[in-house]
């Protein structure tokens, strides 16, 4: 056993918190996303509420007091992820939910918890823009924002749940990847998800799978904040514990001390993408809504909110076999498994509501090796399976039959 | 006993249409053990513009969980009645509030079409706001898309003290005025 799973053990726990059994309630996407949080662990936010998010936020004023938790109203978006970062350096699992116009201004601080290797979870419920935009509406226009949406090289992790199941289930995913890799993780909701309300079954909170993040094992004179274990990921101390560190947005040596030279920044800057993308195995998740043995006419990538009309409309296609895969990581980009799917499909369709974000990196992928089409939406509206359908008829007339 | 239903609820806003699509949605999931899905579209605006909660309940999967082709609708204003009335098929229901809406004046609708008086009842009971309950009962007693008790259990589940109160009652209203109880 190496290290980096042995060190994974002991950070996984089952801690009793109360009920005993699975629950099955009517919630909505938002709701799930705060009940998830909580599970996780998750005991304090700090947001400012913003259409198709704040139900996050009313959520956790109720819910988080009550398990001894810390729920606060910030002046603004900005003061709401320092608020996090500065309360998950204290020990304790920290989140704040946003939409698009939020979102944007907090870019700058994610930055700092990316460089400063703070784990923390940020919910972005995507909704219309750009700006102010369709406040009610949705879109899922903030899929490279998300990604590059910060100067520098840095890398993150981003999830985007489908069902309010999901909004759950992702949301401690969420917590749990942030804890693992010392890293922020975005979770790229959109306005349908967030608000729509169906049955879901919360687990008995002793069978969810609870990961927190390694703390230093050496006395605290000899600990050093970005002293990478062999897995790349350094173990973080508390604030206000005997462990005295620094965290800066400066380029920094494993002191946490501003240090400049170039071998320093060069290997710092490379460990922030490392310690993500040597465990893909850990981090990329994806659904194959087919049996992934198939050979299909045509393979449709799917995130979010696309993906159940899409479902839909594979399900009518009785002349074509089409097949839907999710993509429930969306950064990293999930390479592997699309590559793996369209080896086995004649051509590829990508249905987003926005107009080409994910279809750039599937053709990346794909290559000139199969055909890759889009549908592409950006009036505030979410698809219908008879859009997807009409599309598929299209790309079947082209180059399937 | 039909396996699944597509539900429109629609009107303006305000007048608790969100509220009635949760309301039957969870009578189906929680009391009835099927599956559920509501959604909706809605403006900036908390009072005015067009308002729609879709519901759709199967004992199936939901794979899609907007309302593609609705087989009822509840049509609280006259821009919602003239939206559905013309698209619905004969085995369709439509339910429409009497009180706001002059069918005869309207093109008449090929579904299965009932008008009660609904904010007229509610109004009666000292508060237009609960015109989403009443329509609840005559929904409930229309189609028995949910059983009755389910729905009451639901209410009584969701609201407390006078709130509760004031909505069972215009529910049993609902229920009296198409023709249950």
């Amino acid at each position: 056993m190496n290290i980096a799973n042995r060190s994974k053990d002991k950070n996984e726990s089952t801690v009793d918190r109360g009920s005993k059994e699975t629950r099955r309630l009517f919630l909505q996407g938002n709701e799930a996303i705060a009940e998830g949080a909580i599970a996780a662990g998750a005991r304090f936010y700090a947001g400012y509420p913003i259409t198709p998010s704040s139900e996050i936020a009313e959520a956790c004023a109720e819910k988080l007091p009550a398990v001894g938790g810390v729920y606060i109203q910030m002046e603004d978006e900005l003061g709401s992820i320092a608020a996090v970062i500065g309360a998950s350096l204290t020990g304790v699992k920290a989140f704040t939910a946003t939409s698009g116009p939020g979102f944007s201004l907090m870019q700058e601080n994610l930055g700092v918890a990316i460089l400063g290797e703070v784990p923390c979870v940020v919910v972005n419920v995507q909704r219309s823009g750009p700006s102010t935009g369709l406040a009610t509406r949705p879109a899922q226009a903030d899929v490279m924002q998300a990604r590059w949406g910060r100067h520098g090289d840095q890398h993150l992790i981003v999830l985007s749940p489908a069902t309010v199941q999901e909004c759950f289930d992702l949301t401690v995913t969420a917590f749990n990847l942030a804890e693992r890799f010392r890293a922020p993780v975005i979770l790229l909701a959109d306005e349908i998800v967030a608000h729509m309300r169906e049955n879901v079954t919360l687990p008995d909170p002793a069978q969810i799978k609870i990961v927190n993040r390694k703390k230093p094992a050496c006395p605290p004179e000899e600990y050093l904040p970005f002293k990478p274990d062999p897995d790349g990921v350094p173990p973080l101390a508390d604030y206000g514990s005997e462990y005295i560190f620094h965290v800066t947005s400066s380029m920094h040596g494993e002191r946490g001390y501003s240090q400049n030279d170039p071998a320093n920044a060069g290997a710092k800057i490379k460990r922030l993408f490392t310690k993500l993308d040597n465990h893909l195995d850990e981090i990329l998740l994806v659904k194959h809504h087919y049996n992934p043995a198939d050979e299909l006419d045509l393979l449709i990538v799917t995130f979010g909110c696309t993906t159940r009309p899409a479902r839909a409309a594979a399900l009518r296609t009785p002349n074509l076999k089409a097949g839907v895969l999710q993509l429930v990581t969306l950064w990293p980009f999930p390479d592997a498994f699309i590559a793996e799917a369209a080896q086995k499909a004649r051509a590829v369709l990508v249905p987003e509501l926005n107009l080409g974000q994910v279809i750039r990196e599937v053709q990346r992928v794909v290559g000139k090796e199969k055909p890759v089409f889009g549908l592409h939406k950006s009036n505030g509206l979410g698809f219908l399976p008879a859009e997807i359908s009409a599309r598929i008829e299209e790309v079947a007339n082209q180059c399937l039959r | 006993m039909k396996e699944t239903w597509q539900v429109v609820l629609a009107g303006e806003g305000g007048q608790g249409l969100i509220v009635a699509g949760i309301l039957l949605a969870e009578a189906a999931s929680l009391c009835e053990g099927k599956n559920a899905a509501q959604t909706q579209s809605y403006g900036i605006a908390t009072r005015g513009g067009f308002t729609k909660s879709e519901v759709v309940i199967s004992t199936e999967e939901i794979v899609y969980p907007g309302v593609e082709e609705p087989d009822l609708v509840l049509a609280l204003t006259p821009e919602a009645y003239e939206l559905y009335a013309r698209s619905l098929p004969p085995e369709a229901v439509l339910i429409y509030d009497t009180s706001l809406i002059d069918a005869d004046q309207m093109e008449k609708s090929k579904a299965r079409t009932f008008g009660f008086p609904f904010t007229d009842t509610a109004r009666e009971l000292g508060r237009v706001g609960v015109a989403n309950l009443v329509s609840l009962g005559a929904i409930v007693a229309t189609t028995g898309i949910v059983g009755a008790e389910s729905l009451e259990k639901t209410i009584r589940h969701r609201f407390s003290g006078n709130a509760a109160e004031l909505n069972l009652n215009a529910y049993h209203r609902g229920l009296a005025l198409a023709g249950k109880e």
